[in-house]
């Protein structure tokens, strides 16, 4: 007996029921984007840094480029193309386009991804909290400080503009 | 890489059975945030993965004396645990700082441990708390302490049958107080110093723990620094000479290897540096907890 290596996984994608068999080695990246054309999910470094891949896991964050699909065996998965179905996601999305958060754009699908994650678990995460939360994920074109001002639009703060140079204080 | 076979046993006994039976060719893998990258570069090619989701290890318990962290608890999920955050803070804030958030919703205690990788605070925090490493094979277990289970870079004496099932950490005893600073490039911890200070009614420390980690291959304790700071008065004059002398201690004691990034030479400068910061926070600590 060596073990199965065609995982059967049930699972639930944007909120829609995927039942189905994958090879035990598939990362879920490549599940999402060639199976399920999910391309919204970037490979960017492809070791797990820079947050590009990110999608949510049974509602946390993952690198899907160094996740095993066999492991959303009976989680729910998400990615920014069902983002819009809920509220805080639709207010995310907005809040980024509002902001200009985005340049070239292929950090913004798992810059989006984290942002939700983090209204999720700590709607009431400080300027601070932001600034820590988001910075596991890397934006080439240095486009950070209208992000951090869109993630706090998403999390329903009003205006002000969190993305500013600190000064030399104390 | 290939295609392994997915095995989730449903007991220890079970898992390891498994090992015992598919020896190099089986690998643990409880979240796989180190294991899947190494498979997808070829440096680990085995045939089967031994999963311990099955295994009920995610739990964190109170016991006599100690906090038993199963080993296969997120790191966000102890870190973000108000148990874990009363009983150890020190270890919660080493928690919430590992790499990314999400390394952090996968990735596992027992996992960090048993990869041994150098860059890692929570092994210092761990051998600075005299935590213990829980082993078992289903019909026997096994206790080892943190500092004597890690052996060397990505090294540890788990036997190959083993499955660590959890970290045993001690409560630390009353009136004591920690501290913690940290060299970061990126995500990897680069230099992590902690320290503990015991300190006894009449306000001078009884008890001093320093610990250096990331430095070198394993975390050390360095106890002729220690030894500086015992006796000494946490509101004292002594103090000016001994914090600057146990941190040269800490700095000309701890084993610090040339890398990449950083040299030897340099690691330990950062050392000197952040053993003061650490034993200082700790006696600010100490103070506020001695005023109460």
């Amino acid at each position: 007996m060596i073990g199965e290596h065609e995982i059967r996984i049930d699972t639930e994608v944007n909120g829609a029921a995927v039942s189905t068999t994958v090879p035990s080695h598939l990362l879920l990246i490549d599940f999402l984007r060639d199976r399920l054309e999910l391309t919204s999910v970037k490979r960017g470094c492809d070791v797990e840094v820079c947050g590009a891949c990110t999608v949510l896991v049974g509602g946390l964050p993952v690198s899907s480029c160094c996740y095993l699909t066999a492991d959303v065996d009976g989680k729910s998965v998400q990615t920014c193309e069902g983002m819009g179905a809920t509220p805080e996601g639709a207010r995310l999305q907005d809040a980024f386009l509002e902001h200009g958060a985005l340049q070239c754009g292929y950090c913004t699908p798992g810059m989006l991804m984290a942002a939700l994650s983090l209204v999720r678990r700590s709607p009431d995460a400080s300027d601070e909290e932001i600034r820590q939360y988001m910075s596991g994920n890397l934006c080439r074109c240095t486009g950070y400080s209208k992000i951090v001002d869109a993630v706090r639009t998403g999390l329903g703060r009003g205006p002000g503009r969190v993305g500013q140079a600190p000064t030399r204080a104390s | 890489m290939r295609p392994f076979g997915l095995l989730s046993p449903e007991t220890v006994e079970e898992a390891a059975a498994l090992l015992e039976e598919f020896g190099d060719e089986a690998v643990i893998c409880a979240g796989g945030t180190e294991l899947v990258l190494l498979l997808k570069f070829g440096l680990a090619d085995p045939a089967v993965l031994v999963r311990l989701d099955r295994l009920g290890l995610d739990g964190i318990e109170q016991a006599e004396g100690l906090l038993r962290l199963g080993a296969t608890v997120t790191h966000s999920g102890a870190s973000g645990s108000s148990v874990v955050q009363a009983a150890l803070p020190l270890v919660a804030t080493a928690l919430s700082n590992i790499a990314n958030p999400r390394v952090r919703a996968v990735g596992t205690l027992g996992g960090n441990i048993c990869f041994a990788e150098p860059h890692s605070d929570l092994s210092a925090l761990f051998v600075l708390h005299e935590a213990v490493a829980v082993l078992s094979t289903g019909a026997e277990e096994r206790r080892v302490e943190v500092g004597d289970f890690l052996t060397g870079t990505l090294s540890t004496s788990r036997r190959d049958e083993e499955v660590l099932v959890a970290v045993e950490v001690p409560h630390p005893p009353p009136r004591t107080a920690g501290g913690y600073a940290r060299f970061v490039i990126g995500e990897r911890p680069n230099v992590v110093v902690g320290c503990s200070l015991e300190v006894d009614p009449s306000g001078a420390i009884s008890r001093a723990r320093l610990v250096v980690g990331c430095a070198g291959p394993t975390p050390v304790r360095i106890p002729a620094a220690e030894d500086l700071l015992c006796g000494v008065a946490i509101d004292g004059k002594e103090l000016d000479t001994a914090i600057p002398e146990a941190a040269a201690t800490c700095a000309a004691r701890c084993e610090a290897h040339d890398e990449d990034d950083l040299s030897g030479w340099y690691k330990r400068k950062l050392v000197q540096a952040l053993s003061r910061r650490s034993v200082s926070s700790a006696l600010e600590r100490a103070r506020e907890l001695s005023v109460r």
